[in-house]
């Protein structure tokens, strides 16, 4: 394993822990808010898809293996996204559709990748982290610190992903950096909001 | 390494803001702008000389575990053991093995730091212990890996550990300048229904 599997797999561990939290945040308001299953069950079980598949395509994996792994991730960010939408907990904000298709558009960025295939399962991956980043900015009960570090990591994420091209220059360290920051700053949000509901309810 | 520059440059902005929001006096505020100015100055070194950048980074964060001996007043127990230990087989190494051991002993002394932040979690209200953990974990991770030469690893590791520990330090920083806000507000409200009052007599 090199150093880029390394870090990848450490920011994958991070980003599936910032999954447990948000699903426990839903699990905490569903109790007073929707009372459906689903607002819990869905992000635990797309986050796994997406954890799964985006091993696959970090290591080297190939033949049919490769296919379910890609189609894993494919169908994760549906499955996370679905009940979020359902009961209302993913308002599209303008922010969120500037910042949805600013990661789509990257998608004219996949020629210069050697792997397009695993790269375009990597937007996925993306915007469903879009997605569960997000799903923490729709709630009221943010505190400003909360929201802004919310707000910064989503932009960070939408310059990662333009700058992650750079993987393999001297720059590499740096988008790695973004990268961490983006993960960070989202599961240290979705710990303190846990935190504050915790005291609360 | 820029991994390791960009944390000193975040905890030395963590102090600073955290300075700047207390506005400590005496002995305090000289601990803490000169903890500042030390992490700054590692930052910088950490690019035109790393070897003293990162010999700077190891004095602060020993200065941090000895300010956290002497605040905990004796009551950490086995933890004073803990810091003590470190810093002597740290000194030892250091000596023996020139500066190539100084980073890993920095991201041990923050570690056990975080962990302490863990055990009196309850003084001070906005910290999530959560959070802590997570990030002496990381610190620890971060040790772990050098030790296996990982370098690259390591450092953006301990860039996360640090992002986490720092994002503490901003959000107390921001609840203070809140309770300040708020106290000065009340404060000239009473003022003015006292004065409002006086005229009214």
């Amino acid at each position: 394993m090199n150093e880029y599997q390394i870090t990848m797999s450490i920011n994958g561990v991070l980003t599936l822990l910032g999954v447990a939290y948000v699903s426990l945040i839903f699990r905490k308001l569903n109790m007073y808010v929707t009372g459906n299953r689903l607002v819990v069950a869905g992000p635990i079980f797309g986050g796994f898809l997406i954890a799964v598949g985006f091993l696959g395509s970090i290591y080297t994996v190939e033949g049919p293996l490769r296919t379910l792994l890609l189609v894993l991730l494919l169908i994760g960010p549906g499955i996370m996204l679905y009940p979020l939408g359902r009961f209302e907990m993913l308002v599209p904000t303008r922010r969120f559709i500037l910042q949805f298709f600013l990661i789509l558009l990257t998608l004219f960025l996949l020629p210069r990748f050697s792997a397009p295939a695993s790269e375009l399962f990597h937007i996925g991956t993306m915007v469903a982290l879009l997605i569960l980043i997000h799903s923490l900015l729709t709630l009221r009960i943010l505190s400003p610190f909360l929201k802004h570090s919310l707000l910064i990591s989503s932009w960070l994420l939408v310059l990662y992903s333009w700058l992650r091209t750079a993987v393999s220059t001297p720059l590499s360290t740096a988008v790695l950096l973004m990268y961490s920051s983006v993960i960070v700053l989202w599961i240290y949000s979705a710990m303190g909001i846990y935190d504050y509901l915790g005291r609360w309810l | 390494m820029m991994a390791l520059a960009l944390s000193y440059l975040l905890i030395g902005a963590g102090i600073f803001v955290a300075a700047v929001s207390w506005q400590p006096r005496g002995l305090r505020a000289l601990l803490m702008y000169s903890f500042s100015t030390v992490f700054f100055s590692a930052f910088l070194l950490e690019f035109i000389l790393p070897s003293a950048g990162r010999a700077l980074g190891f004095i602060g964060a020993g200065a941090i575990s000895l300010v956290v001996i002497a605040f905990s007043r004796g009551s950490m127990g086995a933890w004073t053991g803990a810091y003590i230990l470190t810093l002597m087989a740290a000194a030892v190494i250091s000596l023996w093995r020139g500066t190539w051991c100084l980073f890993p002993f920095t991201g041990l002394l923050f570690g056990t730091a975080t962990l302490w932040g863990v055990k009196v979690g309850a003084i001070l209200h906005w910290e999530h212990r959560n959070v802590l953990a997570l990030s002496a974990a990381l610190f620890f991770l971060s040790t772990a890996l050098y030790a296996l030469d990982r370098p690259l690893t390591s450092g953006n590791v301990f860039f996360s550990g640090t992002l986490l520990g720092i994002l503490q330090l901003f959000e107390g920083a921001e609840i203070l300048k809140n309770i300040r806000n708020r106290r000065r507000l009340f404060n000239r409200a009473a003022t003015g229904r006292i004065s409002a009052g006086y005229r009214r007599d």
